[in-house]
């Protein structure tokens, strides 16, 4: 994924494609590079696609891989135009923990 | 359940040292162990007929308070007070109730914990004197969620959402991101039961940190003044809340989606108590149960950038089946015990997929928000004993 550096702590992930807002990532370089490797970067351009979102997707640097949402993001909605998603608790089909997801 | 309805974690300062509870330091996990049940599925001693637990789905802390699990100042320091407004128990399921009848003060298992720590550094002297942090005092950290009840009310409306997608003629790039509008049936009824799962799991908190109160006291065989076990703050990693931010110079109202991550208000926010008010809400960021947790503050700069957000913990580095495999063999109870760190556990595998080497350096994560101006560093704690699920 290409991400542009914005500061030594902000990388921002454009808005391409299907992207209404970009995805802003806090993260150290190496952070972004462990980051890189599970999937998580993908879900935050994933989050910026849905309706009614607000500014940018954003990760903070304990960010890993979630259901749907990643877990260790934030995003805002608007509250008349946005959309509310129960996925993003990071339910898994399993009881227990809900994390490596099982899909 | 590892990422539940209002997961979250609260923090408990004492007035006692690590030097007056070490030598009872076995003795106490022990009988925290017993006094906060822990594991998967596991039952509490507060047992609620369906209408009862109406009334903590609507009261959230208050309704745990009220019946003499805890004091008032407690309710003053918990994100909302304890209790979100649009909660209606007249949404979830029958499932969803019954799951929720009989684990009212139950810590749950995966990543959940209590521990005792101490406040080993103080990086703001000022904010931590407004928290009332001091080094080489004891404190207690309670990380708990909503438990099979809200994981339930996922479960439950998930299916709802899914409906709801093909309504809007919405093209997802991911299954997962299923979603209704905020305004449309689904989405407020969604919102109503997510509510109901937060006050559970605010409940759940504040009867576990009545247990501890209660177990400090006749382990050191110590009065509340002694003890003084003062909530410093419990806040919320996983919820959806409505907020008023400032977009591009205007006032708008959101819902700020925080997943495994932490409300971070600035100073002078009228959420936050009186008396943190001037310096900025407390933020909790628990590491690994060997290394450091972090007491950081919320900043100016949150607000105009993350919505008031920060990160809430130390991620994981190895997926739990990984942990599993590269812990194979290790005594990671008695490394710890090396350490000084006493720890409890329950499930068979606890150990091994919760060891420090499965975690990101909750270091370098705070490193990274302090230097970016989203929170800042006020102090760290080095745990003494973990109770896990």
């Amino acid at each position: 994924m290409h991400l542009v550096p914005l500061d030594p702590y902000r990388w921002q992930i454009p808005k391409t494609g299907q992207m209404r807002v970009p995805g802003i990532i806090y993260s150290s370089e190496a952070g972004i590079r462990a980051m890189s490797r599970d999937g998580s970067l993908r879900q935050v351009a994933n989050v910026a696609t849905l309706p009614g979102i607000v500014t940018a997707a954003m990760a903070m640097p304990d960010i890993h891989l979630g259901y749907g949402f990643p877990i260790g993001g934030v995003a805002a909605f608007d509250w008349d135009t946005g959309v509310i998603s129960p996925g993003v608790w990071g339910m898994t089909s399993t009881a227990g923990c809900a994390w490596p997801p099982r899909h | 359940m590892g990422y539940d309805i209002n997961c979250g974690v609260r923090l408990a300062t004492t007035a006692l040292t690590e030097k007056e509870v070490r030598p009872h330091l076995e003795p106490l996990a022990n009988r925290l162990f017993q006094a906060v049940p822990s594991g998967v599925g596991s039952k509490g001693s507060v047992r609620l007929s369906v209408r009862d637990l109406k009334q903590v789905l609507t009261q959230g802390s208050a309704w745990a308070v009220a019946r003499g699990f805890g004091q008032d100042s407690d309710i003053e320091y918990t994100e909302e007070n304890g209790c979100l407004v649009q909660a209606d128990p007249g949404v979830l399921s029958d499932r969803a109730l019954q799951r929720g009848r009989n684990q009212l003060g139950t810590l749950g298992s995966g990543n959940h914990f209590l521990e005792i720590g101490v406040v080993e550094e103080i990086f703001d002297t000022h904010t931590a004197r407004v928290f009332g942090l001091v080094p080489g005092q004891v404190t207690v950290m309670l990380h708990s969620g909503s438990r099979g009840l809200g994981y339930q009310v996922c479960d439950d409306h998930l299916a709802a959402m899914k409906k709801s997608v093909a309504k809007l003629g919405l093209t997802l790039p991911d299954r997962q991101l299923a979603c209704a509008m905020i305004q449309s049936e689904e989405g407020q009824i969604y919102l109503s039961a997510m509510a109901c799962a937060a006050n559970y799991a605010w409940a759940n908190r504040q009867i576990m940190l009545h247990r501890a109160r209660q177990t400090f006291m006749e382990t050191l065989s110590i009065s509340p003044n002694s003890l003084r076990m003062n909530l410093l703050y419990d806040v919320c990693h996983n919820i959806a809340k409505k907020e008023i931010h400032t977009v591009d110079g205007k006032k708008q109202t959101v819902c700020v989606v925080r997943k495994g991550a932490t409300r971070a208000f600035g100073p002078g926010h009228p959420d936050i108590p009186d008396r943190f008010r001037a310096a900025g809400q407390p933020i909790l960021t628990p590491g690994d149960m060997g290394r450091a947790s972090y007491v950081l503050c919320g900043t100016d700069t949150a607000m105009d950038q993350t919505f008031g957000s920060t990160c809430h913990g130390a991620g994981r580095l190895l997926s739990r089946k990984a942990a599993k495999k590269a812990g194979k063999g290790r005594g990671i109870q008695q490394e710890l015990a090396k350490k000084g760190i006493v720890v409890k556990y329950t499930g068979r595998f606890t150990m091994t997929e919760e060891m420090p080497e499965a975690y990101k350096d909750v270091s370098e994560v705070v490193g990274v928000v302090h230097g970016a101006g989203i929170s800042r560093m006020v102090a760290r704690l080095r745990p003494m004993a973990v109770v896990k699920g």
